[in-house]
């Protein structure tokens, strides 16, 4: 039924792009809009060093500009190009990316089709990563997002893909329903992803979201996808399967009490046939104080393999996002990490670490 | 440790808020190519939070507003959002990919400029007894 559906969209995109004739599009200025923010940051390890700065440094995290050019009615095209840590490609330093560059054709509000690189849309954060204007922590959570990075084998998701997609916003009664679906090349260790599918498997994923009231939203995510696998000599020996599924819950009350939650669960059937079951979730509380001071706690949980005893991952974060001018935020945290003694990225090192970041969407 | 706390008080302290006074009506304004639209205070929240982007005749719509404390207050209660609420939710939108927030502008020339050429503007601004041709006020539906 999945082929089926996947066959039936391919054909619809592909017959829409042909049945629809439209004239050379000039960009004026008047149909782009330009965008972007910045960030910088300050860590510095207060206490062990398994997994943080102990020299405390300055990190010129990232400028990205952000384009929209608004072709006609129907047709957009979105991209977002970032700079990242003082890019300086002549010493090799830095990074340069497209975090996302797609043309988008509006049908109309319920459906909108695009086609190009795009973050994957699963849970609250994935889709805002580097936005860091957008999210009221220094970084999005590592357990969720970046479990590769505590204890993980293999992410739950990758960040970006490159395919097709279909997306749109539906209104019943007072609720505001939105859904995206992806197709796409998936992710690959050897060969660039987003020019070339390694395999004939494609990466597939989805996301509801219902806007229950002005308070509370709650989403649905799903994400599965076939990896090579290659021996040490390079050579392809095998795929592994990953499927992922995650649930949401972004809460505000009016007077300004908050509540992010996601839970991610899923399973990866290695290419040598063992199973991993995993999960994780991030619980993040905030309240804001005023339009200025929103201090936040935010608690994260992995455990990488269900079949390992004291493999797992925490994080607790403490700390407050400050709006000091239009649209300028300093953020002031306190991480404290910790791990159980079979995780694979840090074996039970503890470690402890200070964050700041001065981040400004414009 | 010590240039981490001078650096937070010295950003603290530059915190400010600009307050306006403002007595101006505010009103909804519309290029002459939506004239005839219906406009309803659901229908105006879903624009100016991007999730209605296009009329009936298939015009793309396109938010502003010109950036006064009354005519931001009045966009805030529209858009049943609080300022921290609203800036949140538009920085999550327009750096995912999900389109353009709505312009602002703090010169009412250049909003009717903008509104002039924008066949689907739809701007929130304040009263104006000499308004250009091409737009016109209209009034909220409900």
């Amino acid at each position: 039924m999945l082929k089926n559906s996947l066959k039936y969209l391919s054909g619809f995109l592909i017959f829409t792009s042909i049945a629809i004739s439209i004239p050379t599009p000039a960009a004026s200025l008047d149909n782009l809009d330009i965008n972007g923010y910045f960030s910088f940051e300050y860590e510095e390890c207060v206490k062990g060093d398994a997994g943080c700065d102990e020299n405390g440094s300055f990190d010129l995290d990232l400028i990205d500009l952000v384009f929209n050019f608004q072709l006609s009615n129907h047709l957009r095209i979105a991209t977002d190009i970032t700079w990242e840590h003082g890019t300086a490609t002549e010493d090799n330093r830095g990074n340069a990316a497209v975090e996302y560059a797609f043309a988008e054709y509006f049908v109309n509000d319920l459906v909108k089709f695009r086609a190009g690189k795009m973050f994957t849309h699963f849970g609250i954060y994935n889709e805002i990563h580097t936005a860091k204007p957008a999210t009221l922590t220094v970084k999005e959570p590592i357990t969720t997002n970046k479990n590769n990075k505590l204890g993980s084998e293999f992410r739950f998701y990758p960040r970006w893909n490159t395919g097709i997609a279909m997306l749109g916003d539906v209104e019943f009664e007072d609720k505001e329903l939105n859904y995206i679906i992806q197709l796409s090349n998936g992710d690959d260790d050897k060969s660039n992803p987003y020019e070339k599918n390694a395999n004939k498997n494609k990466a597939f994923n989805s996301r509801v979201r219902i806007n229950w009231n002005n308070n509370i939203g709650f989403g649905l995510s799903y994400y599965q996808d076939k990896i090579n696998h290659y021996d040490g000599a390079g050579v392809k020996d095998g795929t592994t399967s990953i499927t992922s599924y995650g649930g949401q819950v972004e809460y505000e009350s009016t007077s300004g009490i908050g509540l992010e939650a996601e839970y991610v669960a899923g399973k990866v059937r290695t290419f040598d046939q063992k199973n991993i079951n995993r999960d994780a979730y991030t619980l993040m509380f905030y309240y804001r104080l005023d339009e200025i001071f929103t201090p936040y706690l935010r608690l994260e949980h992995l455990d990488p393999n269900e079949n390992i005893p004291s493999d797992h991952g925490k994080v607790k974060i403490l700390g407050v996002n400050i709006l000091t001018d239009e649209n300028m935020y300093l953020k002031f945290e306190f991480n404290k990490t910790t791990t159980g003694a079979n995780n694979l990225k840090y074996s039970g090192d503890d470690f402890s670490e200070i964050k700041s970041s001065i981040s400004i969407g414009f | 440790m010590k240039f981490f706390i001078i650096l937070i008080s010295s950003l603290l302290l530059t915190t400010s808020n600009v307050i306006y006074a403002e007595a101006d009506k505010i009103v909804i304004l519309v290029n002459q190519e939506l004239s005839d639209d219906y406009f309803s205070k659901r229908t105006l929240k879903k624009i100016f939070l991007g999730r209605k982007q296009s009329n009936h005749a298939g015009v793309s719509i396109s938010p502003c507003y010109l950036d006064t404390t009354a005519v931001k207050n009045s966009l805030y209660s529209i858009s049943n959002k609080s300022p921290a609420s609203f800036r949140s939710y538009w920085n999550k939108r327009l750096f995912s990919g999900a389109g353009s927030s709505p312009k602002t502008f703090s010169d009412i020339g250049q909003l009717y400029r903008y509104m002039s050429i924008k066949k689907g503007a739809v701007c929130l601004a304040i009263s104006d007894k000499k308004l250009p041709d091409s737009i016109s006020e209209t009034v909220i539906k409900q």
